[in-house]
C-alpha cells in the first residue's frame, strides 16, 4: 500500500488588504496525495492553483494550517529547514521554463546539484546520465536562447528531476508550448510517473489532466472536487 | 570555480554595465587616492626626523600698522634667546642663500647652487648625523675658523659618485676653498633643495651682522625639551622678547617671537587648500559610489527573477551572496587596476602643475593604504547594494512574485525606486556644488590675472647673479662688474634695455625696511613707516615699461660719493606724502643698504613711478601692500642681483641666455647664473597655487557632471523600460508622442529640480569654504552657482531626453504584446 506523500489540513493562504481585511487565495484546503499519484490541479484563473503548487513546493511560507510531506510536519519547520527539505525531496517545473540564460544546458542541469552536497565527480556523472536520459547530449553546450520552447522545457524537466526528488511539481508545464511539444512533455511525465515519481501538476488542459490519475478542482480558493 | 566562471560571464555579457561600473569606480577611487596621497605627503606625513613634533621654527613678528607675522631673526636677538631660554634643548640659526660652487682645480665651470648657512648645532637639533664624515663642531663656526663645508647626498652622488673619497676634497664656494667634512642625509630638506651647508663662522664678526636691528633672512630652529608644551615655550619667549624690547627699544620695540612647528611652518599655508581638494574629491567618490549603487540596483531588478529561480533550485543565502561577492570582486579588481593607473597619471599631472618650489609637493607618491581604503569603500557600496535584491528574496515570505515577474515588466519595490531617486538627486546636488566651486576658482583665477601689474612683463628675461663677497669686497668692484655687464648685454643682438634689481617683481627675495621722513618728528619705535626696497640700475624702469610719472630717473649724477637719491612709487607718495609733492623731500634710513656696511644719509626723492605688484596675490607680502622705494645701484652696490633684459619684439628671450652667460664669463669665468626665466614664467609660477586649485576643482566638477549625467541617464532609461507597457497603453488610448515625451521628461525634471535645489543651497554653503583661496570674488557669488546649475541642467536635459525620445517611439503593439 502506498504511503501518503502529501497531507494538507485546513490550509489557507491570505493577503492583507488593509486593517483587519484579508483576501483569501486558498481556503480550508484538505488534500492527501499518495506516493505514485499523478495529480492534476485544475480550475479557472484566480482559483489559487499556482499558489497551492508553490505552497507545496515551499516557495511560499505565508500560509496557515498543516502540511505534511511524508512524515515531516512542514508547518513546524523554519524556512531554512523547509529549504533543505525541498532540496532533498522536491523538483519544480515552471511554466516559463526559468532556465538561467547565461548558463549552458549542461550548467543549467548542474546548478541544482551544485546547491546540494554532491561532489564534483558525482555531479558530472548525474548530469551526463540526465543528458543521456533526455537525449539532449548534443545540446549540452548550447544556451537556452538557442533552443526551442519545447527543448527548453525538456531541460527544465531534466533540471527538476536531476537530484532525484520524490515529488515533482509542475506549474502549467506546457502553457508556453505548441501542442506537439506539450504532448512530448506530458508523455515524459507519464513515463516518470510510471517509474514511481509522484507528480502534481497545475493545468488548464483537460488533455494534459488525462495523463494523470486524479483531478482536483479549485474554485475561488476552495477545493470543489477531488478532495483527499 | 563555477561561480567565478559565471561571474566573469555575467560581467562580460553586459559590457556597457561593466565598463561604466569599472570606469566609475576607477575615477572615484583613483582621484581620491591621488589627492589623499598629496595631502598625506604634504600635510600628514611626519618630518623624517626623530620626534619631529618637537621641532619648532621661531621667527620675529611685529605688532603695529606696519607689522608682520613672520620676519627674519636678527643674530643678536638669537644669541639672547639662546642664552636665556629654558624650553628648548638648543636653538640654531639657518637661512638659504645662493652660492657659486666650482671644483678647486681650474677649468670647471661654476654652478650656482642653493646653500644653507647654519650654526654648528643645526644638524644636532634635527638629531641627524651625516651619512659619512662628521657634523660641524663649535670650532668650525667661529670667525677665522678653518673653512669647511657639508654637502648634500645629492651633490655627493652627482659630483663624487657617492664615494667616500669625497671627504677631504675641496670645493670653491663663492671663491673660498672649503674642505668637505661630511655628507648631509637626503632626508634633511629644510631649507629645501640645499646642496651646500656652510657655518656662520666669519659672519659672526661682520659688523653689519652684529647690528641688532639688522635682519638677514635667518630663521631660528629649536627642539622642545621633553615634556615642554609649545604654549609654555611661547610664554617664555614672549617674556624674553619683552625684556629685549625694554633693553633695546630702538630695534626691539613691538617685536615678539612667533613659534610654529616646523612642519606647520613649511606647509601650513597649503592646509586649507588641500583639505578643500580632499573634500571635493570626496564628493566625486560619493557620486561614483551612488552611480555604481544605482547600476547595481537596476541590475538587481533585472536579476531578481534569476535570484528567485536560484533560490527555488536550492541556493542558500550564502551561495547567492557569494556569487555577488565574486562579481563585485572582479569589478573591484578591474576598477582598482584602472584606479591605480588613474592615480599615477593624476599624480604626475598634479606634480607638474603644482608650485615648483613648494615643499613636499614634489615628493608625492601613491599611498597604497589609501588606494585600498578607497577601493574598499567602492567595493562595499557595490556589494551591499548588489546583494540587496538577493537577500530580499531569501528573506521574503514568498518568492512566488519574484518567480513570476519577468524583466520586461521589471517591477521594483517602492524602496528600491526611492533609493535610486535619492542617489540621483544626491549626485545632481554634489555636481552643482563642485561645479560652483570650480566656477568660483576660475573666476578668481581670471580676476587675479586681470589685476594690473604696473609694469609690462612681456619679453623680459631674468636671471640671478650672486657676486661672492670674497672676490667683490668693495662697492667699486661690484659697480664696475655690473656696469660692464649691462653695457655688454645691451649690445647683444635682440637685446633691448638691460638693468639689475635686487628685489625684482616675482623673484624669491623680499626686502622691506622702516625709515624716517626727514624733518618729521621721530616715529615711536615699532611704528615707523615701512616700505619694500630695491636697488636698481637706471634702465630698470625702461626694462619694465614703467613710465616716470613725475620727476626724473637715476642718471650719471647719482653715483657713489654724490648725495643719495631715491625714486618712490605712487603708493609711497600717497601714503607718506598725502596731498603734497614728494619730489625734493628726503628720507633717512638707519639700516645699511647694500653690501660692505654702506649707510644711507638722507636720500632725496627725485622721481615717482607707478606702483607695481611684486608678489603672488594673497602672498604674505602682497597682503601687506607695501609701497616701493628704489635706490641707485651706482650709489648702493649689492653683489646679489637679478639681471633683467627686455628683448626686442619678435625675439625669443631664451635665445639670449647663452649669449649673456658668455658675456658674464668674459668678465668673471667663475661667476655662475641661476633662476633663469622670463618674467611671464615667474608670474605664472606665482599663480601656480591658484592654477592648481582651479584645475583640480575644474576636473572634479567635470567628473561630477559626467558621472551624475550617466547616473541620471541610467535611471531614466530604466524608468522608460519599466513603463514600456504603460506607455503602450497610453498610446493605445490616444496619447501623442509629445504627450509621452513630456511625461517622461517631467519625471526627469523632478529629479533634476530637486538635485539643483539641494545643490544650490549646498553650493552657497560650501563656497564659504573657498573664501581663503578666492581673489576678488565673494564666496556668495551667485553667478557661479547659477552657472553651475545651467551647465548641469543642459547636460541633464540631454541625459533625460534620449530615453524620453526612445519612450516616445515605443510601438504600442509591441508594448502591449509584452503582456
Amino acid at each position: 500500500m502506498n504511503s501518503t506523500m502529501i497531507k494538507l489540513k485546513n490550509l489557507e493562504r491570505s493577503y492583507p488588504l488593509g486593517k483587519e481585511k484579508f483576501f483569501y487565495v486558498l481556503r480550508d484546503i484538505n488534500l492527501d496525495v499518495e506516493e505514485g499519484d499523478f495529480v492534476s490541479i485544475m480550475g479557472p484563473s484566480g482559483a489559487g492553483k499556482s499558489t497551492l503548487l508553490h505552497i507545496l513546493g515551499m516557495h511560499d511560507h505565508g500560509w496557515r494550517g498543516e502540511y505534511f510531506l511524508g512524515e515531516t510536519a512542514v508547518h513546524h519547520l523554519k524556512p531554512k529547514e523547509r529549504a533543505t527539505l525541498r532540496n532533498e525531496q522536491i523538483g519544480f517545473v515552471f511554466q516559463q521554463y526559468h532556465l538561467l540564460d547565461d548558463l549552458t544546458v549542461y550548467e543549467n542541469l548542474d546548478i541544482p546539484l551544485s546547491y546540494r552536497r554532491y561532489s564534483k565527480s558525482e555531479r558530472a556523472a548525474l548530469v551526463a546520465d540526465t543528458l543521456d536520459r533526455f537525449q539532449i547530449v548534443g545540446k549540452k553546450d548550447l544556451y537556452p536562447r538557442q533552443l526551442s520552447g519545447g527543448q527548453q522545457q525538456l531541460v527544465g524537466v531534466a533540471r527538476a528531476i536531476i537530484a532525484e526528488p520524490k515529488l515533482l511539481l509542475a506549474d502549467e508545464p506546457t502553457g508556453n508550448l505548441h501542442s506537439s511539444q506539450g504532448e512530448e512533455i506530458m508523455q515524459l511525465f507519464r513515463k516518470l510517473n510510471d517509474e514511481g515519481m509522484t507528480i502534481v501538476q497545475v493545468t488548464h488542459s483537460e488533455k494534459n489532466a488525462s495523463y494523470g490519475n486524479r483531478i482536483i478542482q479549485l474554485r475561488d480558493g476552495w477545493i470543489v472536487k477531488g478532495e483527499g | 570555480m563555477n561561480d567565478l566562471r559565471f561571474a566573469l560571464r555575467q560581467l562580460f555579457k553586459k559590457p556597457a554595465f561593466t565598463a561604466i561600473a569599472v570606469i566609475t569606480l576607477a575615477l572615484g577611487i583613483g582621484a581620491n587616492t591621488a589627492i589623499f596621497s598629496v595631502v598625506n605627503a604634504v600635510l600628514l606625513r611626519p618630518l623624517p626626523y626623530p620626534h619631529p613634533e618637537e621641532l619648532i621654527l621661531l621667527r620675529e613678528r611685529l605688532r603695529g600698522p606696519s607689522g608682520f607675522e613672520s620676519g627674519s631673526v636678527s643674530y643678536m636677538n638669537y644669541l639672547d634667546w639662546r642664552a636665556t631660554q629654558r624650553s628648548f634643548t638648543d636653538l640654531a640659526l639657518v637661512r638659504a642663500e645662493g652660492v657659486n660652487v666650482s671644483a678647486v682645480d681650474a677649468g670647471s665651470p661654476p654652478e650656482h647652487i642653493r646653500a644653507a648657512r647654519i650654526t654648528a648645532n643645526y644638524l644636532s637639533i634635527l638629531q641627524v648625523t651625516p651619512r659619512i664624515g662628521r657634523d660641524f663642531v663649535e670650532k668650525d663656526d667661529v670667525p677665522g675658523a678653518r673653512k669647511v663645508v657639508l654637502i648634500s647626498e645629492r651633490l655627493w652622488r652627482n659630483r663624487f659618485g657617492a664615494l667616500p673619497l669625497a671627504l677631504g676634497q675641496r670645493l670653491n664656494v663663492d671663491g673660498v676653498p672649503r674642505e668637505i667634512v661630511g655628507v648631509v642625509p637626503e632626508k634633511v630638506r629644510f631649507p629645501r633643495s640645499c646642496d651646500i651647508f656652510v657655518p656662520l663662522a666669519d659672519l659672526r664678526a661682520d659688523h653689519d651682522f652684529l647690528s641688532r636691528g639688522n635682519h638677514e633672512s635667518f630663521s631660528c630652529l629649536g627642539r622642545l625639551k621633553p615634556g615642554v608644551m609649545l604654549k609654555q615655550a611661547i610664554t617664555e619667549l614672549d617674556a624674553i622678547a619683552a625684556d629685549l624690547a625694554r633693553r633695546f627699544p630702538d630695534s626691539n620695540t613691538g617685536r615678539q617671537v612667533s613659534a610654529k612647528p616646523l612642519l606647520e611652518f613649511s606647509v601650513g599655508e597649503y592646509r586649507q587648500l588641500l583639505y578643500l581638494l580632499l573634500a571635493a574629491v570626496g564628493c566625486v567618490l560619493l557620486i561614483a559610489c551612488a552611480n555604481v549603487a544605482n547600476l547595481q540596483l537596476a541590475r538587481g531588478i533585472a536579476r531578481r527573477q534569476e535570484f528567485a529561480v536560484r533560490a527555488a533550485l536550492g541556493a542558500s543565502r550564502w551561495r547567492l551572496a557569494r556569487q555577488i561577492l565574486l562579481e563585485t570582486g572582479i569589478l573591484a579588481l578591474l576598477g582598482g587596476c584602472c584606479a591605480t593607473l588613474i592615480a599615477l597619471w593624476s599624480l604626475d599631472i598634479i606634480r607638474t602643475i603644482s608650485p615648483a618650489n613648494t615643499p613636499r609637493f614634489q615628493e608625492t607618491a601613491i599611498d597604497p593604504g589609501m588606494l585600498v581604503f578607497t577601493a574598499g569603500i567602492g567595493v562595499v557600496t557595490t556589494f551591499l547594494v548588489g546583494i540587496w535584491p538577493a537577500l530580499r528574496i531569501s528573506n521574503n515570505a514568498s518568492m512566488t512574485n519574484d518567480l513570476h515577474d519577468d524583466s520586461v515588466r521589471g517591477n521594483d519595490g517602492a524602496h528600491q525606486r526611492r533609493a535610486r531617486e535619492i542617489f540621483v538627486v544626491m549626485q545632481m546636488a554634489l555636481a552643482v556644488v563642485l561645479l560652483a566651486g570650480a566656477g568660483l576658482t576660475l573666476k578668481s583665477f581670471w580676476r587675479s590675472q586681470q589685476v594690473p601689474l604696473g609694469f609690462d612683463p612681456r619679453g623680459v628675461l631674468t636671471m640671478t647673479i650672486a657676486l661672492p663677497s670674497s672676490r667683490y669686497d668693495s662697492p667699486e668692484k661690484i659697480v664696475r662688474f655690473y656696469d660692464q655687464l649691462l653695457e655688454k648685454v645691451k649690445q647683444l643682438p635682440g637685446a633691448g634695455p638691460a638693468a639689475i634689481c635686487n628685489n625684482a617683481p616675482f623673484d624669491h627675495e623680499e626686502w622691506d625696511s622702516s625709515f624716517h621722513i626727514t624733518g618729521t618728528p621721530p616715529d615711536p619705535p615699532g611704528q615707523e613707516p615701512t616700505s619694500e626696497m630695491a636697488i636698481v640700475s637706471p634702465d630698470y624702469f625702461r626694462v619694465l615699461g614703467m613710465p616716470m610719472l613725475r620727476g626724473r630717473n637715476f642718471g650719471p649724477e647719482d653715483v657713489s660719493g654724490r648725495p643719495g637719491t631715491i625714486v618712490i612709487d605712487e603708493l609711497a607718495a600717497q601714503r607718506f606724502f598725502p596731498g603734497a609733492d614728494p619730489i625734493g623731500r628726503q628720507i633717512d634710513d638707519p639700516v645699511t643698504i647694500g653690501d660692505n656696511n654702506q649707510k644711507a644719509a638722507s636720500l632725496t626723492i627725485i622721481g615717482i613711478v607707478p606702483h607695481t605688484r611684486n608678489n603672488a596675490l594673497g602672498d604674505k607680502v602682497d597682503i601687506r601692500n607695501l609701497p616701493m622705494m628704489y635706490f641707485s645701484a651706482s650709489q648702493f652696490a649689492k653683489g646679489g642681483q637679478n639681471l633683467m633684459v627686455r628683448t626686442q619684439a619678435g625675439y625669443n628671450p631664451q635665445a639670449l641666455v647663452g649669449l649673456i652667460k658668455e658675456q658674464i664669463a668674459t668678465l668673471d669665468p667663475e661667476q655662475a647664473v641661476s633662476e633663469i626665466a622670463t618674467m611671464e614664467e615667474n608670474i605664472g609660477e606665482s599663480l601656480a597655487s591658484r592654477r592648481l586649485t582651479m584645475t583640480l576643482l575644474g576636473v572634479f566638477g567635470g567628473l561630477a557632471l559626467a558621472l551624475a549625467s550617466i547616473g541620471l541617464y541610467g535611471v531614466m532609461a530604466l524608468i522608460v523600460s519599466q513603463r514600456t507597457r504603460e506607455l503602450g497603453i497610453r498610446f493605445a488610448l490616444g496619447a501623442s508622442r509629445g504627450d509621452v515625451l513630456r511625461l517622461v521628461l517631467g519625471q526627469g525634471a523632478v529629479l533634476v529640480g530637486l538635485g539643483l535645489a539641494a545643490g544650490s543651497l549646498g553650493g552657497l554653503i560650501a563656497s564659504r569654504a573657498l573664501r581663503s583661496v578666492l581673489y576678488n570674488v565673494t564666496s556668495l557669488d551667485s553667478a557661479a552657482v547659477i552657472g553651475a546649475m545651467l551647465a548641469l541642467s543642459l547636460v541633464a536635459f540631454v541625459a533625460c531626453f534620449l530615453p524620453a525620445r526612445r519612450a516616445s517611439l515605443v510601438d504600442p503593439i509591441e508594448a502591449l504584446r509584452m503582456e
